[in-house]
């Protein structure tokens, strides 16, 4: 799983998101902004949507066509969320012990 | 200027950037792509150029995207959609381009330099630029099926075990034909002379007890634009091969899964029955191009029974686009509302 899928479904572990609201959420989870932008958000919406593993919570409608779709894991998204998350911190976890054990290795500031 | 007229102005230019995404995209998500850039200018957040050149090129690449298994199926098409447009163009480019047909007294006087003697033993002519050679009666049952023989057409004229080295004969021949103004060379074994747009081979064929036949052939020289632009089509081919299956391919991901295998399959099947005549289509444009003895980018439709299946395979494609076309995105798709119902907020 790329890391703009697994924020968008880490975002969505939650309340129903709109797409502007996604992307605000992840800004503010990574502590950047522009960390994900509006082509490839809906790229990853497509994909998941089509996948099923998140799906339209309802949506809002103006008389100009325009609509505001609030998205929302699917219980599958959230499976394959706790799936990519667990798998994520096992690979972290081997490595900070293989760092551990570089000889005279000390870590900097963070 | 005022909020709603400012307002008006950004929708127009943002749907204007959003045109880069194939049709499917702006059916299905297009409305909420918009609103999401419009609360990006509300909060702040407004596309500068490189966002809207971002967003652009997003958009061309959401067009050429293909995930998975679905790869070697949109390069089935592209290769098909090669082989025939390569074709195409190529066929248009000869019929503007090629010299007419000689006729035979013309055949015979071209060749008066390097004939063994005055009566050539047989005369066979056939104004195709590429095609069968069997009796008339079979004629129309090869216009259908195409042919088991094939080879450039034009004036053949054949006389029988008067050579007994050939390669005298090719140094006469080549000597005699620069004499009269005609570009010589040798290629495949053969004297091969152009000039005023028509090409004279002579082959010294059949070996026979050291003994060979004389075979002069006059036919239109292949027009080089035709190979050229059959490239051209080839590669146009490819693009559009390529964004045809990719567009259909998304919109199959939002069809029920019993006609995502049906499109599947007729497209497979399709593909099966057209990459015959498209691959050879291909491989004529690639190898004849340089060949002087070379068949025309059309080629491949003139094998037998390549041609009736290109047809069925073309229509079986045609059928497997079909089968997408009328997917629906809404009311039934992944994209429906799977809450309590829309909101209607005040704009």
């Amino acid at each position: 799983m790329q890391d703009p899928t697994f924020l968008v479904l880490t975002v969505l572990a939650g309340p129903p998101l709109h797409g502007y609201a996604i992307m605000q959420a992840i800004d503010e989870l990574v502590g950047d902004t522009g960390v994900v932008r509006p082509g490839t958000l809906y790229a990853a919406l497509d994909r998941l949507t089509a996948d099923g593993l998140v799906e339209v919570a309802h949506a809002d409608e103006w008389a100009d066509g325009r609509v505001r779709r609030y998205y929302r894991l699917t219980p599958q998204g959230a499976d394959a969320l706790r799936a990519e998350a667990q798998r994520r911190r096992s690979l972290a976890s081997i490595a900070l012990r293989r760092l551990s054990t570089i000889p005279g290795y000390a870590p900097g500031p963070a | 200027m005022t909020e709603p007229a400012h307002q008006r102005a950004l929708i127009r230019r943002y749907r204007w950037l959003l045109l880069a995404y194939p049709r499917w995209h702006r059916r299905w998500h297009g409305p909420d792509q918009l609103t999401l850039l419009l609360d990006m200018a509300g909060g702040g957040r407004r596309l500068t150029v490189r966002n809207q050149l971002g967003l652009v090129l997003d958009g061309l690449w959401c067009r050429v995207r293909v995930r998975g298994a679905a790869i070697a199926l949109a390069a089935m098409v592209s290769l098909v959609a090669a082989g025939t447009l390569a074709a195409a163009a190529g066929w248009a480019a000869w019929r503007l381009a090629v010299a007419p047909w000689p006729t035979v007294e013309q055949a015979m006087r071209l060749a008066e330099p390097v004939v063994p003697r005055e009566r050539p033993d047989d005369v066979n002519q056939r104004n195709v630029a590429f095609g069968p050679w069997g009796a008339d009666a079979d004629w129309l049952l090869m216009k259908v099926l195409g042919s088991p023989e094939v080879r450039p057409g034009g004036v053949y004229l054949s006389y029988w075990a008067v050579v007994t080295d050939p390669e005298a004969v090719y140094a006469q021949a080549t000597e005699a034909l620069a004499a009269q103004g005609w570009e010589t060379s040798l290629v495949d074994g053969a004297v091969v002379a152009e000039r005023d747009g028509l090409r004279l081979r002579v082959l010294c064929a059949g070996a026979n007890l050291g003994r060979y036949d004389v075979i002069i052939s006059v036919h239109p020289t292949p027009p080089v634009l035709a190979y050229r632009l059959a490239w051209f089509g080839a590669a146009v081919g490819v693009l559009l091969g390529w964004l045809a299956a990719a567009a259909a391919i998304a919109r199959s991901r939002r069809t029920a899964p019993l006609r995502r295998v049906a499109m599947g399959l007729t497209a497979t099947v399709g593909f099966i029955a057209s990459a015959p005549a498209g691959a050879l289509n291909l491989i004529a444009v690639a190898i004849a191009d340089s060949d002087a003895g070379g068949a025309p980018p059309w080629a491949g439709y003139t094998i037998v029974l390549a041609r009736p299946a290109a047809v069925v395979g073309g229509g079986l494609l045609v059928a497997a686009w079909l089968l997408t076309a009328s997917g629906r995105w809404d009311g039934g798709g992944p994209l429906r509302v799977a809450g309590a119902g829309h909101h209607s907020p005040v704009d």
